[in-house]
């Protein structure tokens, strides 16, 4: 596929201006405002943060309840002639079973106006490393197989903007890291692509900058860098079955990097430290030293939920 | 819009949609064929009632049209493959009429196909008789066709809605209040029926909706359901 730089413009690529968006009393998304120039955005949040309806708006799949979405500067609800420029992976699997993955890309590039729909759809597809399978209906691929044939299928345009909701959902290790590859080339040539997800690694290796949604709002936004760095100073709580946790315990106190030691009823010890990795790295020493046997060691507040509760000061 | 006209009609015939529709339009064929073997013909006005108004216009003409109809935008709603059309460069009609088009050809070859033979067999050959079926009820699939797409689009118990309309509406309700007929689809049918020949439903003569009238309000209806299914994809909020 031939991929053309797209036009240089100073203004954001998306402009989402005080966007809100309401289901009855629901309130999915709340006065949420920010731009989007080139590169790749992440869009974080734990399920149910207001990530796919937000991305719904901006898409023009959907429309606000207050606010507006701008995209290219234009207005992107009943403006059809925008997804020239755009491509769009929702999170849903949506494709026709019957269709080979060849048949569904040449497909997509004929409803988005492509001259020579077979050839960028060939294209397309040896991007996203399908070719082998190109001609087997879609309805026997595996679930990764389908996200990349629609990864395929949103590409074939060759679209300036790429808006991607949990494009990694059902692809295995491999898979990912051949996803990453291919959607930072695509950001090189100059491309913006928005990319959603819960897992917060996922983002990790691929954003430039990143957007937190939690609640429905903007909980914060920058680089992913400086994000990161206020995730690993908030207190981390550790959980720790063993052989002897008074032991433990008295030896773990004595640790810079220790906070705080409880025991819980059930006999575990509850390490809180700021420093997590120091704690990962002396635990098992400090047991070796005291003749403790570490029986399990579980991180008790790694999900995404509380690490955003952290940074919206919860 | 070519490629979108051949993808919605394999979509919409899947095959056990196909297999049911099938069933239907044989059921036509044997009555005709039974009416043709007996040796107590029934008279022309029986016929009219029981093939025409009754068979095709209360059940076979409208479950086939709402079985295909109610699924040319609906099943791209339920599988959420909607999306896949509505983001890219083509004008909502763009998008509406070849899902129309295709909707009307999986009805219209089994329908059709069905009509022609079983009119032919009951009316004895009788071209004329089976002229002016035949194009009531491709009058009428068209309109039938626009509102249950329309229907479709607009709610997920379409097919409900669907049934109740063409059962509870149309079939009893205008049997008890004569006034309701002209809020029916059937009724238009069958004026157009009795509009290309005169010969057909003679015995009620005074409830039917004359030719000109029942022409215009299925062309109506057609025009104004694909207007209001195209406004609704503008409009909606895609899933």
């Amino acid at each position: 596929m031939t991929m053309t730089a797209p036009g240089n413009s100073n203004g954001p690529v998306i402009s989402v201006s005080g966007v809100s968006r309401w289901f009855g009393n629901v309130v999915s998304v709340s006065d949420i405002s920010f731009d989007v120039f080139p590169g790749i955005t992440g869009l974080l949040g734990p399920n149910g943060a207001g990530k796919t309806t937000l991305l719904r708006m901006i898409t023009g799949l959907a429309a606000t309840s207050e606010g507006q979405v701008t995209v290219f500067g234009e207005s992107v609800r009943n403006n059809p002639e925008l997804y020239r420029r755009i491509g769009v992976m929702s999170e849903h699997e949506a494709v026709y079973d019957f269709l080979t993955g060849r048949n569904f890309v040449q497909f997509a590039a004929t409803m988005r106006g492509v001259a020579d729909a077979k050839q960028a759809a060939a294209e397309a597809i040896e991007q996203v490393g399908l070719t082998f399978a190109a001609d087997r209906k879609m309805g026997g691929y595996s679930r990764g197989m389908k996200q990349r044939m629609r990864l395929a299928a949103t590409i074939v345009h060759d679209p300036e903007l790429l808006i991607l909701d949990e494009p990694l959902n059902g692809a295995d290790p491999r898979q990912r890291v051949h996803f990453q590859e291919l959607l930072k080339n695509l950001a090189k040539q100059g491309r913006t692509i928005v990319i959603s997800s819960h897992i917060l690694e996922e983002v990790e290796s691929l954003a430039d900058r990143v957007l937190l949604i939690v609640n429905g709002k903007l909980a914060a936004s920058g680089d992913y860098r400086s994000i990161r760095a206020a995730l690993n100073e908030r207190p981390y709580h550790v959980r720790v079955t063993s052989s002897d946790s008074r032991s433990l315990a008295s030896g773990l106190v004595k640790l810079p990097e220790v906070e705080a030691v409880n025991i819980d009823p059930d006999g575990a010890l509850i390490a809180q430290a700021r420093n997590v990795l120091a704690l990962q790295m002396a635990l098992p020493k400090l047991a070796l030293e005291s003749g403790v046997r570490l029986v399990r060691v579980e991180p008790l507040d790694d999900s995404l939920e509380s690490v955003f509760s952290y940074l919206v000061g919860d | 819009m070519g490629t979108l006209y051949w993808i919605s009609v394999r979509q919409l015939a899947g095959r056990s949609r196909m297999i049911i529709i099938g069933v239907l339009a044989i059921v036509p064929v044997l009555l005709g064929l039974t009416i043709s073997l007996s040796n107590d013909a029934p008279t022309g006005s029986d016929l009219d009632g029981t093939m025409i108004a009754l068979l095709f216009g209360a059940a076979i003409l409208p479950i086939i049209t709402l079985t295909i109809s109610t699924a040319a935008l609906g099943n791209d709603l339920e599988d959420r493959t909607l999306s896949n059309l509505t983001l890219t460069p083509f004008a909502r009609w763009a998008i509406i009429l070849p899902k129309y088009t295709a909707s009307i050809t999986v009805a219209a070859l089994p329908l059709l196909a069905s009509a022609v033979i079983a009119l032919t067999l009951a009316y004895e050959g009788d071209s004329k008789a089976v002229l002016a079926g035949v194009a009531g009820m491709a009058l009428a699939l068209a309109a039938y066709s626009a509102v249950f797409m329309w229907l479709g689009l607009t709610t997920g118990r379409a097919l409900g809605f669907g049934l109740m309309y063409v059962f509870v509406w149309e079939f009893l309700f205008t049997q008890f209040v004569s006034g309701l007929r002209f809020l029916s689809i059937r009724a238009y049918m069958v004026g157009v029926v009795r509009g290309i020949d005169d010969r057909r439903f003679a015995d009620q003569a005074d409830k039917i909706i004359s030719m000109p009238v029942s022409l215009a309000v299925l062309v109506a209806l057609t025009i104004i359901f694909t207007a209001l299914a195209i406004r609704r994809l503008r409009t909606m909020d895609v899933p």
